[in-house]
Order: structure tokens, then sequence, then C-alpha cells
């Protein structure tokens, strides 16, 4: 499923993000994914060992590149996406 | 059998001939050669003797190595390799090494010079470090041979000519790319053709392939046929990954793996991927067996003779990959389990060293004072050495009675849980020491300061009082030791949980510090609210988005709060913080940023707008998933997240953003406490070694090593679940509705649903993917049990998502199979 440009009109319109600038925008949406990607990683590694996070890391410097990285790490990593869905809604909780 | 070394004798030929193409490129039949002129050309055979263990593997048995190729070598160093000719790096060095071979043999290196040389240059590159280092390493290896051979030796290149073709298969993604560069100034190999690079497996379907084809149209021949080709694919799959858990990681707790079977298991993170794209509606195949099937059944689907034979060309063209793969996985593992692995007893000797290096470590910085200091020297200086003693007893091949390994067991898990309760402690109080006198140094410049009220004086100091007071409380309920206990009386899960008790203080000491340092700040700078921990890297960021609107302040506030938060949580951690880094830097997180930023919007009414149609918008319609897949009070959830995740692409917007000048948890560095986990099989420990008291054994934990070892007794009676449970009626919570990505086998992929089963904590880490194996084999051919359990489609490895399973049946049965196979009494 892909974003559809509506989409991001409406999201846009939403958090009055339109009111910013591109670069303001991502910087924006890089700053959260940021966060949101701290946490998880956080906790993600925290629960595996040594041996472990070196095979998680080898895993994703060999398919950082790929189109479809994501999909394949909540495939094979299925714990991982658990935990960033987690933070996710976690943040949405949080911010109601 | 000694190696008369070889001697190489100089090839002449004219500079001209170096820098011209080759004239004749076509392919010389080995009796035209000259006898009386040599070519040294050497089989892999003769030069294997010569190169050091370490790179064989990557060497094809049946490469012939010929005259040197020095053009080739020289069209390396003036076009250095870039990523994209190197899709795979062990083929490539596969294609490269005869080269360097021959180089040197042209350059009158003898048989102990190339030896010397190789050895030399192959160590200092790394295999498994990132692309761009490779590509530096290989390139600089390439030119330092070039100027030993060249410049050096003064070593000529000659005609470069193919002898014998290359059957084995070059696993190139990019094949023609490289084969290229390789063939352009004079093909060292005969170029493989498309034929050749099929698996052997493949190359046997398409043989089947080729007589259905010669035979009269037969529909039900081809379904046969796609039948057997998907099942030997998940046959061959599912083989080679258990082979692979099984011979990669043995002893993984006590020794590194070596490089053979790293890359194996590097290559398996890969295999698995392929797998997973093939069973991907996404495939490269565009089809998923269960369409494969459907097509070929219905009536409606290929009608036509030619339409058959083509999608199943097609398809068996498609799992091509997969298979070579996976043969070449098996090879990989064949190479590793050949390796020389350290005997499990010299595996425990090694870990017990560590130990007593670590545990000495300590005795010596542990005042004599200290409550636990005799227990502790008791624990290093006879504890470990027993350990070593059972080891190294164990290592001779003693066998003593399989039940004993379990003191072993208790014992070892005891004095590492004694050094990790000390290095806490150890820790814990170099902690506190810092953060006292962080607290002092703040207050004495803040009351240096002259600016200030004498009321906000009094205020701070109570303040800076009071918190001090606390952190004097939170340290004093710490140092309550378990005083003139004895370390070794103590059993394990008080040790462990009095560790985790140092964590937990110092998490609120460092919180109350934070509060004081925070406050203290405050008043200091005379100014409004500071975000005192933000980094001067977080400042540069939010100064790019200068008057942040409401509603980005509803959400980057308690965001901050919430990282602060976690900052704490997760100080424990074991995370490096480099490893964090690289990997975080390996993300693009604009777009999670996104639809974080969404789902805090949409998740707050208060920002919920309305769309054309006047209905409210939700974030299930934005993101077009099923509002049965979403709970109302939530208006999203983790399935709808993971499924938009796996979607999300990349979008123009995104900045390449330097991540490293994102902010940071600040993560404080911890000494790292080895974990008690048991992963191996018992060692047998004789009785006179070391003696643990009875009654400090728990009961309850029931470890058994080589179980394949203890005969069944079919007399023996236990309780089985079943029987008490009969027509009982199951309540909701057994009951585990199958998601999405739900991992159920493979415990090497982390939590799965067999591992979590409450019969799993009694088995012993170790036997548990055999026991699960098990179960597997019993369910895929019992469709009885399938349907008992639930959940499951035509096999044990199909999930149906959505579909209930029973776990509480699930769990009765591995308790089964665990007493079935001696894996439980």
């Amino acid at each position: 499923m892909h974003i559809t440009p509506t989409m991001m009109q409406e999201i846009s319109q939403v958090l009055q993000i339109d009111t910013l600038s591109e670069a303001e925008q991502n910087a924006l949406n890089e700053r959260v994914g940021n966060e949101v990607l701290e946490n998880t990683l956080l906790l993600y590694l925290n629960g595996l060992n040594e041996w472990e996070q070196s095979s998680f890391q080898q895993w994703i410097t060999a398919h950082a590149g790929d189109a479809d990285m994501m999909a394949d790490l909540l495939l094979l990593y299925p714990d991982f996406g658990k935990i960033l869905s987690q933070q996710i809604i976690l943040l949405a909780q949080k911010s109601q | 059998m000694e190696r008369q070394p070889t001697v190489i004798r100089p090839n002449i030929v004219s500079s001209e001939a170096f820098l011209q193409p080759p004239v004749n490129n076509e392919r010389i039949e080995p009796q035209a050669i000259d006898p009386a002129y040599p070519r040294y050309e050497k089989t892999t055979t003769e030069i294997l003797p010569t190169i050091p263990t370490k790179i064989v593997p990557i060497i094809p048995e049946n490469i012939v190595v010929m005259d040197a190729s020095l053009q080739a070598l020289k069209k390396f160093i003036d076009n250095p390799v870039t990523a994209e000719e190197i899709p795979n790096k062990e083929a490539f060095m596969r294609n490269v090494f005869p080269w360097i071979v021959n180089a040197l043999s042209n350059a009158e290196y003898d048989a102990a010079g190339i030896d010397a040389f190789l050895k030399q240059s192959i160590d200092t590159i790394d295999f498994h470090a990132p692309t761009e280092k490779y590509l530096h390493d290989i390139n600089r290896v390439l030119q330092n041979i070039w100027k030993q051979v060249v410049v050096e030796k003064g070593a000529t290149p000659h005609e470069v000519r193919p002898v014998v073709p290359v059957s084995e298969p070059l696993l190139l993604t990019k094949k023609e790319q490289v084969q290229d560069i390789l063939v352009s100034s004079g093909p060292m190999v005969e170029k493989v053709d498309a034929s050749k690079v099929s698996s052997a497996t493949t190359k046997a379907f398409e043989n089947t392939l080729e007589s259905l084809d010669s035979e009269p149209f037969n529909r039900e021949a081809y379904l046969q046929f796609v039948y057997e080709v998907h099942t030997s694919l998940r046959d061959r799959y599912d083989a080679v990954t258990k082979s692979a858990q099984q011979n990669l990681k043995r002893y993984s707790e006590f020794y590194t793996p070596s490089p053979t079977e790293k890359e194996a298991l590097q290559f398996l993170s890969t295999l698995k991927s392929q797998y997973v794209r093939l069973q991907s509606k996404n495939s490269l195949l565009g089809v998923t067996r269960a369409e494969v099937m459907n097509s070929l059944n219905k009536t409606d689907g290929f009608t036509k003779e030619d339409e058959v034979k083509t999608f199943i060309h097609d398809y068996l063209a498609g799992t091509e990959n997969l298979f070579t793969s996976i043969e070449r996985l098996e090879a990989m593992i064949e190479s590793a389990k050949g390796e020389e692995k350290p005997a499990l007893g010299e595996a425990y000797r090694t870990q017990f060293e560590s130990l007593r290096v670590a545990g000495e470590k300590i005795l010596t910085t542990l005042p004599t004072s200290h409550p636990l200091y005799n227990d502790f020297k008791v624990v290093v200086e006879k504890g470990i050495g027993d350990l070593i003693t059972a080891a190294a007893v164990e290592n001779n091949g003693d066998k003593a009675v399989l039940e004993r390994s379990s003191y072993f067991i208790i014992l070892r898990d005891r004095v590492k849980a004694s050094i990790a309760y000390i290095q806490a402690e150890q820790e814990f109080e170099n902690f506190k020491q810092r953060q006292l006198r962080l607290v002092q140094t703040l207050e004495s410049s803040l009351t240096a300061g002259t600016e200030m009220l004498p009321q906000e004086k009094v205020v701070l100091k109570k303040t800076i009082l009071e918190n001090i007071e606390k952190i004097n409380h939170a340290l004093t309920k710490a140092g309550a030791l378990p005083a003139g206990a004895s370390l070794l009386s103590l059993s394990q899960s008080t040790l462990e949980s009095a560790t985790k008790d140092f964590a937990t203080e110092r998490e609120q000491v460092k919180l109350l510090l934070g509060e004081t340092k925070e406050i203290l700040k405050e008043l200091q700078n005379d100014t409004s609210l500071l975000m005192t921990t933000e980094s001067p890297d977080t400042e540069k960021v939010s100064e790019s988005v200068p008057e942040p609107t409401p509603v980005v302040d509803a959400i980057l506030v308690p965001l901050h709060e919430r990282s602060q938060r976690y900052a704490s949580e997760i100080s424990e951690s074991a995370v490096s913080r480099d490893r964090l880094r690289q990997i975080r830097s390996l993300f693009k997180p604009a777009r999670i940023g996104m639809l974080a930023l969404v789902a805090a919007a949409f998740g707050s009414d208060q920002y919920k707008p309305t769309n054309t149609n006047g209905g409210a918008l939700s974030l299930s319609t934005l993101m077009g998933v099923s509002t049965s897949a979403i709970t109302p009070e939530l208006s999203l959830d983790r399935m709808a997240i993971e499924e938009f995740l796996k979607h999300a692409t990349q979008s123009k917007e995104e900045v390449q953003g330097n991540v490293d000048s994102l902010p940071l948890v600040e993560i404080p560095k911890l000494t790292s406490i080895p974990e008690v986990t048991e992963e191996v099989p018992g060692v047998v420990l004789p009785s006179t070694v070391y003696s643990v008291p009875e009654a400090n054994i728990p009961r309850e934990l029931k470890i058994f090593g080589a179980a394949d070892t203890i005969p069944f007794d079919p007399k023996m009676s236990f309780n089985s679940p079943t029987q008490s449970e009969q027509g009982a009626m199951y309540t909701e919570k057994d009951f585990h509705t199958l998601q999405y990505g739900d991992i159920f086998w493979d415990i090497s992929e982390g939590e799965t649903l067999a591992g979590t089963l409450p019969v799993m904590k009694q088995i012993n880490p170790y036997f548990k993917q055999h026991l699960i194996d098990r179960l597997r084999d019993r369910i895929n051919k019992s469709p009885e049990l399938r349907k008992k359990i639930g959940g499951f489609g035509d096999t044990a490895n199909e999930l149906v998502t959505g579909a209930r399973m029973n776990l509480k049946v699930l769990n009765e049965e591995f308790t089964i199979e665990a007493v079935n196979a001696g894996y439980l009494q």
C-alpha cells in the first residue's frame, strides 16, 4: 500500500504541516522517526544477546538499500515490528 | 608428504603484447599447447596445498588455474571495482583469486612464496566488512600485487587463454557485468553460459521437464511436476535451514563462529529473504504456490497446452536462484562442519578461564572488609577452578552419570551470578560516587552565584537537600546487602534479583539527580523552561523548524518527555552506543516519523478532521486498512501499522539527513552482565569434584543434557495433561489468533509461539528446537492433529492468518513429545 497524494494532503492539513517549508517538514519527520526508531532499537536490541545483535546489524547492513527492506525486516524479525508499532501507538496515546 | 617447491620459469612476452589486446580470444585446446613451452597451468589440486586453509572454501574444485593474466589485473588497477560490479563478494573473489596466484607465479614466486604472500594479503581483507571497505581492501591488495609482480619482480604478462571451461556456477547476480570486465582483455575462463549457472537440482528438474515436453501433453503430469518442484524446494529449504541451525551455532555461547560460519550465517539470512520473497505476492515469480496450484487446477485457468508449458518453464526458471542458493549454503555448511571445533570440554574450559579472569579482576578491587569478600574469594579461587577441572575431565572423555550435569550447570550459573552481583554492586558504587560529586559541584557553583535572591537560595538549597536526602535513602536501601549471607548459599534467583535491585535503585538516583540538575540549571540561568538534557545537535534540528505549530508542539513535547523516560528505563541496556548509531543510520526514518505524526494526530479527537463527505476521517481510511482490523479505542493497531510499514516506500521528499546530528538518547556505559542462560548440553561432572547442597537445587528445574543417551523407559509413569483435561472446556485465553508475521517454529527467529509455551520452560534450551522439529514432523503427518490444534493449513508450516490455535492442546502435545523424546520426565 502506498500513500497517495490525496492522503498526503489530508495528513498535511491535519498536522498543519503545510505551513512549514519542505525542508522543515522533512526535518520534523526525520526527527520524530528517529525518536521512534531510537526507542524501538533500544528495546529490541536490549532483548538480544551479543551475537544476535551482531546478526541483526549485519542483516540491516546487507539490506539497507533494498526497496522492500522494511517489509522483509518485519517478516524476518517480527518482534522488531511489534515493538515499532507499539512505540508508534504509545506515541499516539501519549499525545492525546 | 613433503611437496617439492614448484619452480616457476618466467614467460617472456614483449611489452607490445602486454599493451595490445589479445589477438585471438578463441579457446585453445589443451593439446594444442606446446609441451616444450610450459604454460604453467596448475589445477586447483596443485594449488590448494599452497593456499591458506581460510580461503580454500571459496575456490571451486574444478577451476583450472591458467596462465597469469596481468592484463586483466591491470584492468582492475586502472578501473577500480565498484560496488555495482560486486553484488557477491565470494563469487567475485573466486574469480579473481586464480589470477592472483598466476600473477605471482609469473613473478617467480615459488609455492611457499605464493602461500606467504597470499596469506599476508588475503588476511588483510575483511570479507564481512561493508562493501565499501571490502572494495577498498580488495583494490588495495590488487594494487599491491601489481606492484610486487610487475614493478619489483619485473614480470611481464602474456596472452591469456581459456583452457577448461568452468562448470561451477558463478553466483553473480550481475554476472554479465563482471564478466565483461574479467573477459574484456582476454577471457580467463570460458564464459559461462546460462545453462551452466543452474543448480544440480534445477538441472534434474529441467531434464524431467524436457522429457515431459517430449511426450504427449499430459496436464496431470505437469501438475505433479510443479508439485514436486514445490515440495523439493520446501524440503530442501527446511533441511538446509535446520542443518544451518544445528551445525553453525554449536556452542555459540562459548566460542566465536569461524569466518566460514559467519559467512554461512549471513548467507542464511539472504536465503531466508529470498524464500520469503518467493512466498509473497510480490515475489520474483509473481505467483505463490497456492496460485500455481489453483491456476493448474482450474479449468478456466491455463487452457492451452502452450500456456501451461510456458508457465511451468518460467516457474522452474524462477526457482532456480533459490535452488542454487540452497546448494551453496549446503556447501558452506559442509565446509563449516569440516572445520575443527573445540571440544565441548575445551569450550567450557575457555569460558571458565574468562570467568576466572573477570572474577580475579573484581577480587583485586574488592575491599577485604566487604561482607562478601571471603565468599567471593572462594568462588573465584575454588569454585571456578573446580569447574575448569571438571571441564578438563569431561574433555578427556570421562562420561559420568548424566544427571550430574545439572549440578554442574547450577554451579556454573551460581558462579556467573555471583560475579554479576559483585560487578553490579561495584558499578553502582562508582555511579553513586560520580553522581554525588555532580550534585556537590552543582551546589557549590550555584551558591557561589551572587545574582540570586535570598528567598530563591533558600528554596534551592531546600530542594537540593531534599534530593540528596532521597538519594541517600535510595543508596542505603540499595546498600542493604544480604549481609553475612554466603554467596554460595544464596539461591541463584536471589542473586539475580539483587543484581536487578541495583539497577532499579540506580534508576531512582538517576531520576532524582536529573530533577535536581534541572532545577539548578533553571534557577541559575534565570530563564524560562529549558530542556537541559537537549544536546546542541537537537537544538540545531529545532532551529530548522523555527515556529512550530501548536500541533507540532503538542506532539513533540510529550514525545520528548517520553524519550527521557525511556532513556532511564533502558539504561540497563547492553546495547553498545556505536552499534545503535550504526544500525539507526541505515534506516530512513522520515516515513516512520510521518506515520508517527499521523498516528499521534489521529489518535487525538482534538485534531480529528472531517473529510469531504462530512464523516470522521480515521487513520484506517487514510491508510486504506479495513476497519475490522482496527480497534475502536485507538483507531489504529499494531496490525494496521505493520501493514503500513511493510508497504511504506521511500518518498522523494525524504531528506538524506545526517542522522548523527540527530538527538541520541543518553545511555550510560555499563558493565555487561553475563547472562545466566543455559544453551549447552550438560557436561558430565564427577560427583567428587564439587558438591552443592542438595537443598539448594531447585526441584522444579529439570535439566537434562544429552537426552539421546537416556533410554526411555516405557514403564515410566507420568501424568499426561490430556488425561486430566479430557472433556475440559477451553477458555478464551487458551486460544491464540494467528497474525500475519507470526513466527511459529524457528526459535532462531526470536520469540516464537512454540518457544513460549509453558512446557518449554522445563526443556533444556539446547533441545528446544529439536523438540519443536519433532512435533512439527508429527503435525505434518497428521491431519487429525492439525485439526485438533487448529490454525494450520495443509502442513505444519502453513499458518492461516486469523485462525485460532488452541495453545493449551499444543502445549499438551509438546509435553507428550518431550516425554517420548526423553527431554522431560
